[in-house]
């Protein structure tokens, strides 16, 4: 059917408009990622994209108590945690994070929150000694645009393939269908519970370990890099709220991650880095508790505890956190020079063979 | 900034046609001055927002060339032809050293570290946008004014000219010869609705062929290198027709959008793509492929050495000294200057065969042609001779027929999936992805060598295409989160 071409232009112009309000509308108003407000009683809203809704989470959503930080803190269950600290938490991980990505969500936390009482942290031993303002560029494009206040560049959200498809339609299928209102338990967002962890898993990929001729030291340089990173995104935030605890603990990688290693020549720096964090936190800070569990080596040296070198399992994390209310593997300037001796007299002196046996 | 962003489609483009045709509608010689330098002020900001340098560059560039043209005239004007020529020669040294300097300072260096055994340091300099681009279009202004094919340009119409946003970044080349006509226009500053329907519909069919179908491929190919050590002979396959379809549809694509959004301003850009994978031979590919540079490096390069004038011999030693050229434009690489050489050789080949070569059958010429400017791409987008050749080897030696799934995934079809579940038997997600390659590639084909091409084609204003357009700009605009870079911009 011929037209004119006025009215063809007309008509174009009106469907497009009507496609950016009606989208664009709808997405403000459910908001999915809750950029702009927390989540609508009576719809259901579904967390998965943790990079996209962790700020939205963050600023609008209230809670007394967060757990942050990489991957580490991806299988902690919140409903434990507030069980035994008495909380009501949000968890907000980060996998693979720098330590300044963390520290900047904790910052959010902060301006949008003022009644935090306990933030717990995973400190990943690779980010120790990094850049202070080191962000992940390896792992796709970022949503920066979730996390400024520049609304021109909101139409990335409001236009975004993934959020209509996954989020937005979802959410009016199950509203139709009748289903009830709710969010993805804190429990459940972003755990890898279905994972299998095993010996064969920890071990994949090595088959022996050599010993490095020499253990190097941090230089110079990584030291003071260190002491920037730990200064900017560890210790000035909690320098200025001195109401909230501080729960910061090192992950207990595997055996294999420390055989690891001892064969790069690393482990020696590992634990120095750790050490000389451990320091800084516990000189320049009150309310910040360090946690090491490298002294249970029922569960570093147990191998079916982890899927791979590095991440283990739930009951682990459950672990932590009940060592952590105890005020198990707590680490205090009275007992830190005991503590990283120990941990040096074990990692550095076991032979690592022994682990395929 | 660019054009298949949502920043453009939502701010840029529909308050640049705004603010263009308002003060233009008056019809007054003030007010179209106004709209024109709006116009310019927008391609300002258009090409400021990939970087704030760039504008400074685009304008000491403007201001150096127009400086020189200035001095061939004057010259000319005194009857001193001679020295006309040499301010030409210099304007034509002076821009190739600017691009020189922008781009080939680190291959220059590398080639004299190799050749000398020497450690100099690389520097870093920045690429500017469409840069190769630019300065073929100064060269031209430069190489016409002397000719005195474009009297009485104004200075208003030669900023136009030199920094218009559509062309800016990735082309088509334009010479002045063929702008100025479209600058002075007697209707350009009427809205013309036929135009600009077309123009949105053109923009529409190379947003969509960017974003829905060079996108993935493009992610395709970035998968294969990913694991290139592990790939066989059918992925390296399937991933020299992902490049070649990939490269086409960005590139068209792009054109699409530069001729749509001109044609919305009330200018007609040269089409820059004729349907290449439709060749016969080499020669024929270079006939639809590229048309603004090809056109430009007949007029500029391939004529002035005498062109086919000049006996078989030099026809052949000219036509290698333009694909050479070719091959060096697009890149401060060995590859790129390969990638050239071979074009040239073939065609070369193909002319000496003569009329033996046009007597094969031509589906046994088409595939010749497309094996080979295929296997070209390979090597276009190859970091260095010997990742070109380890492709070569995984597609020729490595033949385990294996498929890889991280690859095929790149092609995923959401609605195969869902008819296959509906026929009888039972299909794994292999052969799901299996299909869905096999749809998607198809497509392609069927795309490039049956469908008329957009540059073109009449485009109709019925109830058809506005809902097709309407349909096309809206599946594009959602898909555009995440999206990949322009493969043209560097060049």
């Amino acid at each position: 059917m011929r037209m004119k071409a006025k009215t063809w232009l007309r008509a174009f112009l009106i469907l497009i408009l009507a496609f950016l309000v009606m989208i664009g509308g709808f997405v403000v108003y459910l908001d999915p990622f809750f950029h702009y407000h927390a989540p609508l009683g009576g719809w259901y809203y579904e967390l998965g994209e943790q990079r996209s809704q962790n700020d939205g989470i963050t600023r609008h959503f209230s809670y007394d108590a967060m757990i942050t930080g990489t991957s580490m803190s991806e299988n902690f269950k919140a409903s434990e945690f507030d069980a035994l600290f008495g909380t009501h938490s949000v968890k907000l991980p980060y996998p693979g994070a720098t330590f300044k990505e963390i520290n900047d969500n904790l910052k959010a936390a902060f301006e949008t929150h003022d009644s935090i009482r306990y933030v717990l942290r995973p400190l990943d031993y690779s980010h120790l000694a990094e850049d202070k303002d080191a962000m992940r560029q390896d792992m796709g494009e970022y949503p920066t645009y979730l996390y400024d206040r520049n609304f021109l560049n909101d139409v990335k959200y409001l236009y975004n393939r993934d959020v209509v498809f996954y989020y937005l339609l979802p959410m009016l299928e199950k509203r139709l269908k009748g289903e009830a209102g709710g969010i993805t338990s804190f429990d459940d967002y972003a755990s890898s519970y279905g994972d299998t962890c095993s010996k064969e898993k920890a071990l994949e990929g090595i088959t022996s370990f050599e010993v490095a001729d020499e253990q190097m030291p941090l230089s110079e340089d990584e030291i003071e890099e260190l002491k920037a990173n730990l200064e900017q995104n560890v210790i000035s935030l909690a320098r200025e709220h001195p109401e909230t605890t501080f729960l910061y603990f090192f992950p207990p990688y595997s055996a294999v991650w420390w055989g690891s290693l001892k064969q790069e020549g690393t482990l020696q720096k590992q634990i120095q880095a750790e050490q000389l964090a451990t320091e800084m936190m516990l000189e320049e800070t009150d309310n910040i508790q360090v946690y090491s569990f490298n002294a249970h080596t029922e569960i570093v040296f147990n191998l079916d505890h982890y899927k791979d070198s590095g991440h283990y399992g739930p009951e682990v994390n459950s672990m932590i956190l009940n060592w952590i209310a105890e005020g198990d593997g707590r680490i205090t300037e009275e007992n830190q020079k005991e503590y990283f001796e120990k941990e040096a007299e074990i990692y550095l002196n076991y032979d690592y063979n022994q682990l395929f046996r | 900034m660019q054009f298949h962003s949502l920043y453009f489609i939502i701010f840029f483009l529909p308050l640049t046609l705004l603010g263009y045709y308002l003060p233009a509608g008056k019809q007054t010689g003030r007010g179209k001055a106004a709209a024109d330098w709006f116009l310019i002020a927008a391609s300002f900001l258009f090409y400021g927002i990939a970087n704030p340098w760039y504008p400074a560059m685009l304008a000491v560039l403007i201001l150096l060339n127009w400086g020189i043209a200035g001095r061939e005239k004057a010259a000319e004007a005194a009857g001193a032809s001679r020295r006309s020529e040499r301010w030409m020669a210099f304007g034509i040294v002076l821009n190739v050293c600017f691009l020189g300097f922008f781009k080939y300072t680190n291959f220059f260096l590398e080639n004299l570290n190799v050749i000398f055994h020497q450690d100099w340091p690389l520097v870093h300099v920045l690429l500017p946008l469409g840069i190769s681009f630019i300065i073929f279009s100064q060269i031209s202004f430069l190489v016409d004014v002397r000719r005195g094919k474009i009297p009485g340009v104004l200075f208003r119409e030669y900023v136009l000219f030199s920094a218009f946003f559509p062309k800016l970044s990735q082309g088509p080349i334009t010479t002045m010869r063929d702008f100025l006509p479209e600058l002075r226009k007697d209707n350009r500053f009427s809205l013309n609705y036929e135009e600009m329907a077309a123009g949105i519909q053109m923009f529409t069919c190379g947003l969509f062929k960017k974003v829905i179908l060079a996108d993935p491929l493009g992610t395709a190919v970035t998968q294969y290198y990913s694991l290139f050590s592990y790939r066989s002979n059918v992925d390296s396959l399937i991933v020299m027709l992902a490049y070649t379809f990939q490269i086409y549809f960005d590139f068209s694509g792009y054109s699409d959008m530069a001729i749509g959004i001109a044609k919305m301003l009330g200018f007609d850009l040269p089409a820059n793509f004729n349907s290449p994978y439709r060749a016969g031979t080499v020669t024929d590919f270079w006939r639809r492929w590229h048309l603004s540079l090809t056109s430009f490096l007949r007029e500029y390069i391939y004529f002035p050495l005498g062109g086919s004038r000049r006996g078989k011999l030099r026809t052949y030693v000219n036509i290698m000294v333009v694909y050479l050229v070719s091959g060096l434009w697009h890149g401060a690489s060995w590859t790129f200057v390969l990638w050239g050489v071979f074009h040239g050789l073939f065609q070369v080949l193909e002319r000496m065969l003569g009329k033996l070569y046009r007597k094969v059958w031509l589906p046994i010429r088409w595939c010749i042609t497309f094996y080979f400017v295929s296997m070209m791409w390979m090597l276009f987008q190859s970091s260095s001779f010997s990742e070109f050749q380890r492709f070569r080897w995984h597609l020729k030696v490595d033949r385990s027929g294996y498929y890889s799934q991280d690859l095929a995934a790149c092609f995923r079809i959401s609605g195969v999936n869902f008819v296959m579940q509906h026929l009888p038997g039972i299909y794994s997600d292999g052969t799901i992805l299996a299909v869905s390659t096999a749809l998607f590639l198809g497509a392609c084909f069927v795309i490039c060598l049956c469908f008329p091409n957009n540059q073109k084609r009449k485009y109709k204003v019925n109830l058809v295409s506005l809902l097709l357009t309407a349909a096309m700009l809206i599946i594009s605009m959602l898909s555009m989160s995440g999206v990949s870079t322009f493969i043209y911009n560097d060049f």
